[in-house]
């Protein structure tokens, strides 16, 4: 890297957060990288990630999944930033577009995972505080319920049906259009 | 193993609170349109007290723009999710559709569950020269009751007759929904007859306020003028208030000798709970939407000019346009009304670049439902 304008960089540089998984395992990640995470914003504002931050309810694997995300993410917050504060014409908004379908194509392939880790996933979302990475896990569950029968979601997710066949009969005559 | 912890928090095993955040079974639910969620409420006790918990209901309807109903008779035929009248009078609030077929009988209907939740008698025992009667139904906002308004007015044939009608050929009577022990028999009480010759063909619901477009046929009223009926205090309002157009608008002499025709190009609507007058300008086939934004100065701006799609009437035909609802992104839901023929279409249309989508196409009437589906009772005050 040539040094001329090299402070932005070295701001960069030092603003790097060191995360530690549940496994001990550390992961080097830039400030915007990790101010994704409302929780970790949180803790930087207070001062408090030196010596790194541990995170003792996400694995190596998912927290590195988390990472790719939030990279992925940040960057195009920063493109953002930039193609609205500076250009407006024609030609930014199709590399605009180019850049957000994209960043879409990379969220569906994000989510080509097993149920096991879209469940890990969510739950290191909403602990880090992702929005965005929240967002798309939740839907991903919505989607995969959708149109599903109730029975069928028992089996899914290993849910006991603990409801008296008279509930049962009564929820149904009180909800009888939705299963039209 | 993770996925069994998975499994467990999404069945929000009240046992497994701690482990897994209820908040995130929470918005993943909230993501579910309201049919999935209803038929899902059998899964297991706490899916089913989560979706109808009426915090849930709210924000479920906060996340989900409202949805047009389809009616058939007394039933609802769909349900499209995103008061419109059309041969009949509907008056809608919150889950409540009144539909009154200027026949005998009026009915209630509940738009969430599809009950029909009341029959009313409409017509009075004074059968004599009478139009059919109408009812509409009106939210009063200070005290949350349903109220259900019956006018009867000299019959149209009256007037091509040449028969001289006065305003005290009218009749004016509201009950309260829920009133009168069996919900059958509704206890009309009878109230002070409109300040003009009121035979309306249009009429719009809001916050509890009845607006009565008028027709000119009576001679006493501007062509745009509108009769008030404040359910709150069951009276009239002594004045009109002028139409935003009445005093813009030259009838030619053509127009004067079959004024019924011209009339037609007015409507008034609810839109996000304002009144609107619909102004159809069929010679430049585009609807203008004006908002009635001062009632005691009857002060209009003209919100919205729909532009792009054919209008057209005759003898026989009219096709227009009824706006429904503006969604939060400023999209205006629209109906395109093909009368006769029950065939329509719904579109939204989008203010800023003119441009129309086609959402689907209905054949019967449409109205919003603002109400929840998943909290039947909600109050929306």
């Amino acid at each position: 890297m040539a040094s001329a304008g090299s402070g932005d960089e070295k701001a960069a540089a030092a603003a790097m957060i060191t995360l530690i998984s549940s496994d001990n395992e550390k992961f080097e990640v830039t400030e915007a990288t990790a101010t994704l995470s409302q929780t970790i914003r949180h803790m930087i504002e207070d001062g408090c990630t030196d010596g790194g931050v541990p995170l003792p309810n996400v694995t190596s694997k998912i927290l590195a999944r988390v990472i790719e995300y939030c990279k992925k993410h940040a960057t195009a917050a920063a493109g953002e930033e930039g193609s609205s504060s500076s250009f407006s014409d024609a030609a930014f908004l199709e590399v605009d577009r180019a850049f957000l379908e994209e960043l879409e194509e990379f969220d569906d392939a994000f989510l080509e995972v097993d149920r096991a880790t879209l469940f890990d996933l969510i739950l290191a979302a909403n602990y880090l505080d992702i929005k965005g990475l929240l967002n798309l896990t939740c839907q991903k569950v919505a989607d995969s319920v959708k149109g599903k029968t109730p029975e069928q979601i028992r089996e899914m997710y290993n849910i006991v049906n603990d409801l008296t066949p008279e509930e049962e009969a009564e929820i149904r005559r009180e909800t009888q259009w939705a299963f039209e | 193993m993770a996925h069994d912890e998975g499994a467990r928090w999404l069945a929000v095993a009240a046992a497994n609170y701690g482990a897994l955040p209820t908040d995130v079974l929470y918005d993943m639910l909230l993501r579910l349109p309201a049919k999935e969620l209803c038929r899902l409420r059998v899964v297991c006790r706490s899916w089913r007290s989560l979706t109808s918990d009426p915090l849930f209901a709210r924000a479920h309807s906060r996340c989900h723009s409202p949805h047009a109903v389809v009616l058939g008779f007394r039933r609802v035929v769909k349900r499209i999710p995103m008061g419109h009248r059309r041969g009949e009078v509907l008056s809608t609030h919150g889950d409540l559709l009144c539909v009154s077929h200027g026949w005998a009988l009026a009915y209630v209907l509940n738009l969430t569950t599809g009950a029909v939740v009341a029959d009313i008698t409409v017509e009075s025992r004074n059968k004599v020269n009478r139009d059919k009667p109408m009812c509409v139904m009106g939210h009063v906002p200070s005290t949350g009751e349903y109220k259900l308004l019956r006018i009867q007015s000299p019959s149209r044939d009256d007037y091509n007759n040449g028969m001289f009608v006065t305003p005290s050929q009218t009749s004016c009577q509201i009950m309260t929904l829920g009133d009168g022990g069996g919900q059958n028999r509704p206890l009309w009480r009878s109230r002070p007859r409109p300040p003009v010759l009121l035979s309306c063909w249009s009429v719009a619901i809001v916050a509890g306020v009845a607006y009565f477009l008028l027709q000119a046929e009576g001679g006493e009223a501007e062509q745009d003028s509108i009769a008030v009926f404040d359910m709150a205090t069951e009276k009239w309002k002594p004045r009109m208030i002028q139409g935003p157009l009445s005093s813009s608008i030259i009838l030619s002499a053509e127009e004067v000798m079959y004024p019924t025709i011209y009339w037609k190009q007015f409507r008034l609507a609810r839109l996000n709970e304002r009144l609107v007058t619909v102004y159809c300008n069929f010679e430049e086939s585009s609807t203008e939407l004006w908002l009635l934004v001062h009632m005691d100065e009857s002060i209009w701006i003209k919100k919205y000019t729909l532009q792009g799609t054919r209008l057209f009437w005759d003898e026989h035909n009219i096709c227009y346009h009824h706006p429904l609802t503006v969604l939060d992104d400023g999209r205006i839901i629209i109906v395109w009304v093909d009368r006769p023929s029950p065939a329509g279409s719904l579109s939204a249309y989008d203010p800023r670049t003119s441009t129309w989508a086609d959402l689907a196409t209905v054949s019967g009437d449409v109205v919003m439902h603002h109400g929840s589906l998943l909290c039947p009772n909600l109050s929306w005050g």
